[in-house]
């Protein structure tokens, strides 16, 4: 495709609102992109300065752009190409400001591309090393879509219909991803305050495509869960796992991935008709299942050393780890149980959880034990008191094991 | 029972722990994780409840209801630790709680 060609598909486009049209011309991997980059014989910035004017601005600057991005982009110079989609886009975004919603798709692209040159270059950056280059490419890919999505948010003369709100969520989403990536999740504060400080203004977040709900949901519970806000988190991965889209398999075992860590906790465990559906959380998480139904420490123990690396791989492995106190809780339980027949136990020696957690592989004394069950008491896994001098464990009559469902760890001191 | 010293006690309780290890297999190895864990893009924008998982839901043990009681969800399990006593384990606990106890009287007369 020649320029001039280019260049008129282009400008009608736009002016008829082909919105998917527009996306294939403005692609970085498309198969429009590949004709132009072949029959442009000379695709220089400066052999193109010609064509400027010869449609309404900017979409001549913007198609000229979008050249030097394929061009760059084919030679694998994914710096450069990072560069000129950022000029492409402050154009596209200046000319968006006095548009509706049906530009939306076509700014997603793009936006989508901008992510992944950038992306690119800061990998490239890091795999050639050297004190001169920064990989910084995300950072300032996250200041542009949060310039998008301001513009998005504060959209104040169109009708709701066709309001620029409705890209709000999607771009939120893309600026969250990006802060992801390069570990730099507080500046996500940025962008949620603002959703917050202008909540009134935007359709309900039910309304938006589910899509959109589910990505800023999930990446919502996932700060959540990096703020060990698990009730919230839990929340969160709730709603996004049984939102997604069955075929959405790796979103799905993304939800889980922190869901599963999250429920262990309350002694809620993934079923096998679940885990059969996902063959990688059922390797990894069967096995804990299993250890806690137990109480069984000692494999507990064994499993957390032999998933440690994957664990810390998947950002869970504290969680799991603190789940290690539900499973020594089962043992505990279980222990009073086997010793309540005929009659509930109420004052149990301390030798008898000592006994059940040597039975069990953990070979401790009885100092360490009486330092478990505090613990368990003070956590509200148990209820009762310890007589030190008596070497005895004064269960509550009522309900001595609470229901996990339930228990509150307590305020910190 | 009653005469078993901590010295022999010790023995037997290293061979009943051994053929337990022994009889494990090891571990099966963990496959790599997927290296990319960002949440991926949904091949469409929207889509119907039919294909979710969002009838499973209602029944989610998230919430517990006002009496305490969640309702089931076959996704997940939440009421697995009543009531069945393990026998096998009530065995070897007073079997355990009754040798410690004897080793207590031994430690008290060597005294």
């Amino acid at each position: 495709m020649k320029f001039p060609v280019y260049l008129a598909q282009l400008a009608s486009a736009v002016l008829d609102k082909q919105a998917f049209t527009l996306i294939e011309l403005l692609q970085v991997e498309s198969s429009k992109s590949k004709e132009l980059l072949r029959d442009v014989a000379n695709p220089s910035r400066p052999a193109l300065q010609g064509f400027r004017g010869s449609v309404e601005s900017p979409w001549d600057d913007i198609a000229i752009a979008h050249l030097q991005v394929v061009l760059k982009a084919e030679g694998r110079d994914f710096g450069a190409a990072y560069k000129e989609q950022a000029k492409l886009i402050v154009d596209v975004l200046k000319w968006f400001q006095s548009q509706t919603s049906w530009f939306l798709p076509v700014l997603y692209r793009v936006l989508d591309d901008l992510r992944e040159l950038a992306a690119r270059a800061d990998e490239d950056v890091m795999l050639q090393g050297g004190p001169s280059k920064q990989a910084d490419s995300l950072e300032d890919a996250a200041r542009i879509i949060g310039n998008c999505f301001s513009s998005c948010m504060t959209d104040r003369t169109n009708p709701v219909g066709v309001s620029r709100k409705w890209g709000t969520y999607y771009i939120a989403g893309l600026a969250l991803k990006c802060y992801f990536r390069i570990s730099k999740t507080f500046l996500s504060k940025n962008i949620i305050r603002a959703i917050d400080a202008n909540s009134d203004t935007l359709p309900p977040l039910t309304q938006y495509p589910r899509s959109h709900q589910v990505t800023w949901r999930y990446y919502i519970a996932l700060l959540d869960f990096l703020g060990e806000n698990y009730d919230k988190a839990e929340r969160g991965f709730v709603s996004t796992f049984y939102s997604c889209p069955m075929r959405a398999r790796r979103n799905k075992e993304l939800a889980l991935n922190y869901l599963i860590p999250i429920r262990l906790l309350k002694g809620i465990l993934p079923s096998r008709k679940l885990l059969n559906r996902f063959p990688n959380l059922e390797m990894l998480y069967r096995p804990f299942g299993d250890a806690i139904r137990k109480g069984d420490i000692k494999e507990f123990d064994a499993r957390l050393a032999w998933a440690e690396t994957r664990l810390v791989e998947a950002g869970v492995y504290l969680t799991v780890e603190r789940a290690r106190e539900v499973c020594l809780s089962r043992l505990f339980r279980k222990t009073w149980r086997a010793l309540s027949k005929p009659d509930p136990l109420t004052r149990v020696p301390i030798s008898s959880f000592q006994a059940a957690l040597k039975i069990s592989g953990l070979d401790i004394s009885q100092e360490e034990v009486e330092c478990l069950l505090a613990n368990m008491i003070y956590k509200g896994y148990m209820r009762g008191y310890l007589s030190h001098g008596t070497g005895i464990l004064v269960l509550s009559k009522q309900d001595p094991f609470p229901s996990l469902l339930t228990r509150r760890d307590p305020a910190p001191m | 029972m009653s005469s078993t010293t901590p010295a022999k006690n010790a023995a037997p309780a290293a061979t009943t722990e051994k053929p337990a290890e022994e009889k494990k297999e090891p571990l099966p190895q963990l496959g790599a994780l997927e290296e990319d864990d960002e949440f991926e893009e949904f091949e469409t924008q929207d889509w119907e409840d039919a294909e979710t998982d969002l009838s499973f839901l209602k029944t989610d043990p998230g919430a517990p209801t006002a009496s305490g009681q969640p309702a089931s969800d076959s996704l997940w399990e939440e009421n697995w630790d009543d009531d069945d006593v393990d026998e096998d384990f009530s065995k070897l606990l007073r079997a355990e709680i009754e040798k410690t106890a004897a080793q207590g009287e031994d430690t008290t007369m060597s005294h």
